[in-house]
């Protein structure tokens, strides 16, 4: 049987199942994986060189491209360790949009997740609802930052603008007048937070269709269900984080191990998995919705009551308002040289780190007193996550791959970043 | 158990439920928009094309400060500047890399007159090649034309800026 | 307490925020703070001016002293504590911050200092967030100063570094504050421009964007540019500059600090000269003449046709003739090359018109931080303030600082920014019999026999009771004398015979001479052998068939009729130049371009024989290349050995490796004697008209020491000629005539008449007809 070899195929990073730019060098004993070798690189754009080269804010932008289904809690992580190093904090409204913007970015990931994993494993429809209900949570990005993906919305000291007491409307049209256009409006006659509020009492119904059509879909069980299995030890070992780590059944989250912004005060719970397979990560990842659309809840009752500044009012970190910037030589000339120079930072190390939907998402700054790092190292969840690919498919079928890149939750822009 | 279990695999219960709420679905109104004709409500904040304004005299606004150039992120805007003959500080090239542009804004936060803004307008493209590099006359045109637009989502969200 | 005892009796032991620190007693508290390291802010503070202390800026907390005291003003005392961050301290600086921006424009977008602005950054450090102040602010009226500096008076903080810069250093006194307290204004009162041939340092001292760079006007910010090395391109102080450059080109020139040379200051023709580099008759791609048709070619084909040109006619025949601009590398090459060709007729000293004394390199026998150490400085035909800016500052501040006696012998009364102890100002045959008398007088005294050709010259000068006085001044063992020979001695008919008086004079007198270079890199071209038998006057007088003209002009030469005649009969001539006028391309056969020193790697040996590399600053324009390269190539087309260099380092090295020592002393010479009845004609090149580039320089082209068509002479000898200001009138020398405007001006001596060189005159023949219009 000497003539019988193993044979060697590429998955990706053509293939739609791959999630961008995923290529998996797969070693075939027949339709059982013998070597699963994921291959990273292809999106590389060397965001950690380039923040070197740049003062600490222009880097923002660049952190919503990371990993691009969760923009907002990327840069998150980001400032946060900027605020480290300069020792500021933010206003505890700004922590307030914050923790709430990280909960709208998380449904937005997970229904990315739902969606995709979905469709990678045949439940096509969903992929069609999941998208509907992000198109709500776009809005409310656009209406917060100005842009629907790439917000650049969080800055040191606290977030860009407030949030606006107003939404944009649906105009009429020939088909969308009356009665239609009212209903379709419903939601925007308020404030943006009415609108997460409205968004927030009509999510979990959506959840619940989800469940609906997956959770005991026996197609759905048989392609998730005891695939890729990874023990509890073996997850810890393999710097898994977020609902990888959760899924097997490990009660590990920063907001609450270690909470920042304003999850300290608001009341959520952490899902856990059992068997740590790609079915309980689902479980997980269905429950975290719930509990984000919890969270949100909880931080437009907080907003709506509580008015205040969202920006730390140091003109030496943040930017006058364009007012004083008019009126004023000193907010002028911090104005000029914020936009020029940008601020200076102390010399010193700092990491901080946030739970992204996917799992913990850090930065690692070195400062040495001028106005542009000296090192930044970013830790994605999604690069411990890719590593453990051989592990956990390998004496799987070449079907249980697309599932576990499912399950992984892989978005190439923070792997390679 | 799993006998029952067997029985209630049999009704194929759950498949049929799945497709109670896809049906459902069926004689819902339409999600979706009838794009171009209808399109989905923008923000006042909304960041798209680039524009430079003017004032109501006609005056350009920019006055090659270059904070946006200095300030963006992209090194997508390029300006030479110049002494105009009434001795103004005035840009002799202003151009933005359509290409290179991150729309993070900067430029328009940067802007100490409310020169570059970014519009509303989202829906563009290129046919030729170095199209994507708008110079200052077409910067300008775009201002001119959405003047009107700019100036009054600047006026709703003032209060925030 | 041992280790007080170890603290010399002119130090104190001080502690600035709880550092230690042993400092020299008498210093201020903010020099120290500055040279351990502790960061203090200021404006009116500089290290090279006096100490006003009127920003305020600059306040310390004092410990046991009741109010913050501004650090520079404050000197230390044994013991002290001084903290710079305590709350009055830091305190103190705020609120002087907010009450110098109370009155300050909101124009950082429109201003070019933004981005390099003192008062940006030390607001950002140490200022307060928002202002106060809601009144209206004050608003001051510009001035046009000139075409160097820009003011937007408005700006200004009356920090007054310009008034006490203009006042210390330029000598020239021309901004001065008026009005008190917040009316208090810096201006020249008087509505005129600031003439300093310093000026443009006021740009790099002015802390806010009062006084801005006026060419400079809106090119670019401060960290769009990068910074290159360079060295000054147009006296041979060697001046340090950084070129700030933008996309390759050089918009603007600062000082880099060098205390041996230019210390914080360049002069103007170093900050401006450079923008020369676009002038309009700039070459960008090779040229050839074929049937007195100019075209465009490409370089292969150029240097085919220079081949052929040069190998038409035998290297005997061939006259090899260099500006004093270019690097050691290319005169080194040069010089290589054409010696293997056996070409024995080079030179680089276009300008001068006596060769009787040898090839030499100028003899200077000290450096520039010693020119303070001499009690007699005697200058002799030289107009030092504009052939070297940065040596005229320095004996200013040897007669400032150290009281010594400066002395003239010119033919112009060049206004020197010092007390001068004997001015002998006469025509240009006259002063220098007064350079002999002075050498009588000295011998006289020190009763050395005078012998030779010289000594029996010396000996029949008269004596004079002033010059006795002087001759009495220089032989005093306590006095050490320095004597200054400038370019209008270079450039004399009689040049050799004053060299030799000079020299006669130094060793009588134990004294020291410094003999100014022309150029940037005269210096480079004598050391790197740009040398021959045989002269640039005769060689302009020769019937070579084939010119080498290397990075000069017509205007280069003394003799620029004759210049021009030669070059146009001459079977070739094959230009290396970055620029070519009219009257090059009428007689050039092939233009090959190439790029100036600021964009071409290479060195320039400075008057004090320190040589001083330096890397491209600026992309070369177009089709341009570097000189070395150029010359590497011909080598290689004529099969001229050892020109197989890959890189300039290699050049470099053996330009190193070539010896810097003087040949001979100046020797005694044969006298010539100069007799001219009637007006003898002063003239010399103009300070902005020393090289290609600053004759291109537009804005110092627009400043009043540009060269003019004026006729300078006395009331009394414009009335003995009956003629009155802006006359016009015909200036005769010899078979050439030119048409001039008479000004009237008080600093030439009777008998003389003074225009610049480049309305077409030489400088050896000094007699002169000046005629009317009516007659």
């Amino acid at each position: 049987m000497s003539d019988i070899k193993n044979y060697t195929i590429n998955f990706g990073p053509q293939h739609p199942a791959a999630h961008g730019v995923l290529r998996l060098i797969l070693e075939m004993d027949g339709e059982v994986i013998v070597h699963a070798d994921p291959h990273v690189g292809l999106l590389h754009r060397g965001t950690e060189k380039l923040a070197e080269s740049k003062p600490f804010n222009h880097s923002i932008g660049y952190m919503d491209r990371l990993d691009y289904v969760s923009m907002m809690c990327n840069e998150h992580g980001y400032v946060k360790s900027i605020e480290k190093l300069l020792n500021i904090e933010a206003p505890i409204r700004a922590q307030y949009i914050r923790t709430m913007f990280d909960e709208v970015t998380r449904i937005l990931n997970h229904l990315m997740w739902i969606g995709t994993h979905g469709l990678d494993l045949g439940a096509m429809t969903l992929f069609l609802y999941a998208f509907r209900e992000r198109e709500y949570l776009m809005d409310c990005y656009e209406a917060v930052s100005g842009a629907r993906m790439h917000a650049a919305y969080y800055r040191p000291g606290g977030v860009y603008r407030d949030l606006p007491d107003y939404m944009p409307k649906h105009a009429e049209s020939k088909w969308t007048k009356g009665k239609a256009l009212k209903q379709v409006n419903s939601w925007r006659e308020g404030s943006l937070l009415d609108f997460l509020e409205h968004f927030t009492d009509y999510f979990p119904e959506k959840i619940a269709e989800y469940n609906t059509l997956l959770t005991d879909n026996r197609i759905w069980k048989q392609r998730t269900v005891n695939i890729g299995i990874v023990s509890p030890e073996r997850a810890l070992q393999l710097g898994f984080t977020g609902p990888m780590l959760r899924g097997s059944g490990i009660e590990w989250d920063l907001r609450k191990k270690q909470t920042y912004a304003a999850y300290d005060k608001l009341d959520f719970d952490i899902p856990v998995g059992v068997n740590g397979d790609s079915y309980d990560r689902y479980l997980v990842r269905m429950e975290e919705m719930v509990q984000s659309n919890k969270i949100i809840k909880q931080c437009v009752k907080w907003l709506k009551d509580n008015p205040g500044p969202v920006m730390l009012d140091d003109y030496k970190v943040a930017p006058p308002n364009r007012e004083a910037m008019k009126n004023d030589m000193e907010s002028m000339i911090h104005h000029f040289k914020l936009f020029t120079e940008g601020y200076t930072v102390p010399k010193g190390e700092a990491y901080a780190a946030v739970e992204a939907p996917k799992g913990e998402f850090g930065v690692y700054l070195v400062a040495d007193d001028s106005n542009k790092p000296f090192r930044m190292k970013i830790r994605a969840p999604g690069f411990a996550h890719i590593s453990a690919m051989n592990e956990m498919v390998k004496g799987s079928m070449l079907a249980d791959v697309v599932s576990v890149i499912g399950t992984m939750d892989i978005v190439f822009g923070e792997i390679d970043r | 158990m799993k006998m029952f279990k067997y029985l209630k695999s049999l009704t194929l219960k759950e498949l049929l439920k799945g497709m109670t709420v896809t049906g459902k679905y069926f004689f819902k109104r339409k999600f979706t928009i009838r794009y171009p004709e209808e399109k989905t409500p923008k923000s006042d904040r909304f960041r798209g094309l680039h524009a430079l304004r003017r004032y109501e005299n006609g005056e350009e606004r920019c006055i090659a400060c270059k904070l946006c150039e200095a300030v963006c992120p992209a090194l997508a805007i390029s300006i030479d500047s110049e002494q105009r003959e009434d001795g103004t500080r005035r840009t002799t090239k202003y151009e933005i890399d359509l290409f290179k542009c991150i729309y993070c804004g900067f430029c328009e936060e940067s802007c100490p007159v409310d020169s570059i803004v970014l519009t509303d307008i989202h829906e563009f493209h290129f046919e030729t090649e170095g199209r994507n590099v708008l110079d200052k006359q077409q910067l300008l045109a775009i201002g001119d034309l959405r003047e009107k637009e700019v100036a009054e989502c600047r006026q709703n969200d003032s209060e925030y800026r | 307490m041992s280790e007080q005892k170890t603290i010399p009796d002119n130090m104190v032991r001080i502690e600035i925020d709880d550092k230690e620190m042993i400092v020299p007693r008498g210093s201020m508290v903010i020099e120290a703070a500055d040279n351990n390291g502790i960061s203090i802010p200021r404006f009116c503070y500089h290290k090279k001016l006096s100490i006003a202390a009127n920003c305020r800026m600059c306040m310390v907390d004092v410990e046991k002293v009741p109010k913050p005291l501004p650090a520079c003003a404050t000197p230390v005392m044994p013991d002290m504590k001084v903290y710079t961050k305590s709350k009055r301290a830091i305190d103190a600086q705020r609120n002087v911050m907010e009450f110098l921006l109370i009155n300050h424009p909101l124009d950082c977008p429109v201003c070019d200092q933004g981005g390099e602005c003192e008062l940006q950054d030390i607001s950002m450090g140490y200022g307060r967030g928002v202002s106060r102040y809601q009144d209206e602010k004050r608003v001051a009226i510009d001035e046009d100063i000139g075409s160097l500096i820009s003011t937007e008076m408005t700006r200004c903080i009356t920090c007054t570094r310009c008034v006490r810069f203009l006042e210390e250093i330029s000598g020239t006194d021309e901004l001065g504050g008026i009005g008190r307290g917040d009316r208090t204004q810096i201006g020249t009162m008087v509505g005129r421009s600031v003439d300093s041939v310093m000026s443009g340092n006021v740009i790099d001292l002015c802390p806010v964007g009062a006084l801005t760079n006026k060419p400079f006007r809106f090119k670019a910010r401060s960290w769009e540019m990068m910074s290159a090395n360079g060295i000054s391109m147009h006296d041979a102080i060697g001046s340090n500059l950084f070129y700030h450059t933008r996309k390759g080109e050089i918009l603007r020139t600062v000082p880099r600090d060098n205390e041996s040379l230019n210390e914080a200051w360049i002069s103007d023709r170093d900050r401006f000269g450079v923008l020369g580099q676009n002038g309009d008759d700039r070459i960008l791609k090779p040229m050839i003449k074929q049937a007195g048709v100019w075209s465009e070619v490409d370089w292969p084909k150029a240097m085919d046709f220079a081949v052929k040109k040069l190998q038409s006619t035998s290297g005997k025949d061939t006259t090899v003739l260099t500006g004093s601009q270019s690097t050691n590398e290319e005169y080194f090459l040069l010089s290589k090359l054409f010696k293997a060709m056996n070409c024995d007729n080079l030179d680089y000293r276009l300008n001068q018109s006596d060769f009787s004394q040898p090839h030499n390199i100028p003899r200077v026998d000290l450096d520039l931080n010693g020119v303070k150490d001499n009690q007699q400085i005697v200058i002799i035909g030289s107009n030092v303030n504009h052939e070297q800016p940065i040596l005229a500052h320095r004996i200013r501040q040897a007669w400032l600082k150290n009281d010594a006696q400066v002395s003239v012998f010119n033919a112009k009364d060049y206004g020197f920014r010092f007390n001068i102890f004997h001015n002998y100002i006469a025509n240009q045959i006259e002063w220098v019999k007064g350079l002999g008398s002075l050498a009588h007088c000295v011998a006289d005294l020190t009763k050395v026999k005078l012998t030779g050709e010289v000594g029996e010259w010396i000996d029949n000068q008269a004596t004079d009771e002033n010059l006795n006085h002087l001759a009495k001044q220089l032989i005093n063992k306590d006095n050490n004398a320095l004597f200054v020979i400038g370019q209008v001695a270079n450039n004399h008919p009689q040049a050799g015979l004053i060299k030799a008086i000079v020299e006669w004079l130094a060793d009588n007198t134990d004294g020291k001479v410094y003999e100014m270079a022309c150029g940037a890199n005269s210096v480079g071209a004598e050391i790197c052998g740009v040398t021959s038998n045989t002269n640039a006057a005769d060689l302009i007088n020769s019937k070579s068939k084939s010119f080498v003209i290397y990075q000069a002009e017509n205007d280069d030469f003394n003799r620029m009729q004759l210049a021009h005649e030669t070059f146009d009969k001459a079977d070739s001539v094959v230009v290396f130049s970055s620029f070519a006028d009219k009257n090059m391309k009428e007689v050039a056969d092939v233009i090959l371009p190439i790029g100036l020193a600021s964009e071409v790697a290479g060195s320039f040996f400075n008057n004090f024989l320190e040589n001083q590399k330096f890397k491209p600053a600026a992309n070369l324009p177009k089709e341009a290349k570097p000189g070395w390269r150029v010359l590497r190539v011909l080598g290689n087309m004529l099969n001229v050995d050892g020109f197989d260099y890959d890189d300039i380092s290699e050049v470099m090295a053996e330009v190193d490796a070539l010896s810097t020592k003087r040949k001979a002393s100046f020797q005694p010479i044969e006298v010539t004697h100069l007799n001219v009845d009637g007006l003898v004609l002063h003239t010399e090149t103009a300070i902005y008209d020393v090289d290609m580039l600053s004759r291109r320089s537009n804005a110092l082209q627009e400043t009043i020491h540009a060269s003019n068509d004026c006729l300078s002479l006395n009331s009394s000898e414009a009335e003995k000629l009956k003629l009155e200001n802006a006359m016009p009138v015909t200036l005769i020398q010899g078979d050439y005539s030119v048409e001039l405007f008479i000004n009237i001006d008080e600093s030439i001596p009777t008998g003389s008449v003074f225009a610049n060189k480049c309305v077409g005159l030489r400088s050896d023949v000094l007699e002169v007809e000046v005629r009317g219009e009516s007659s």
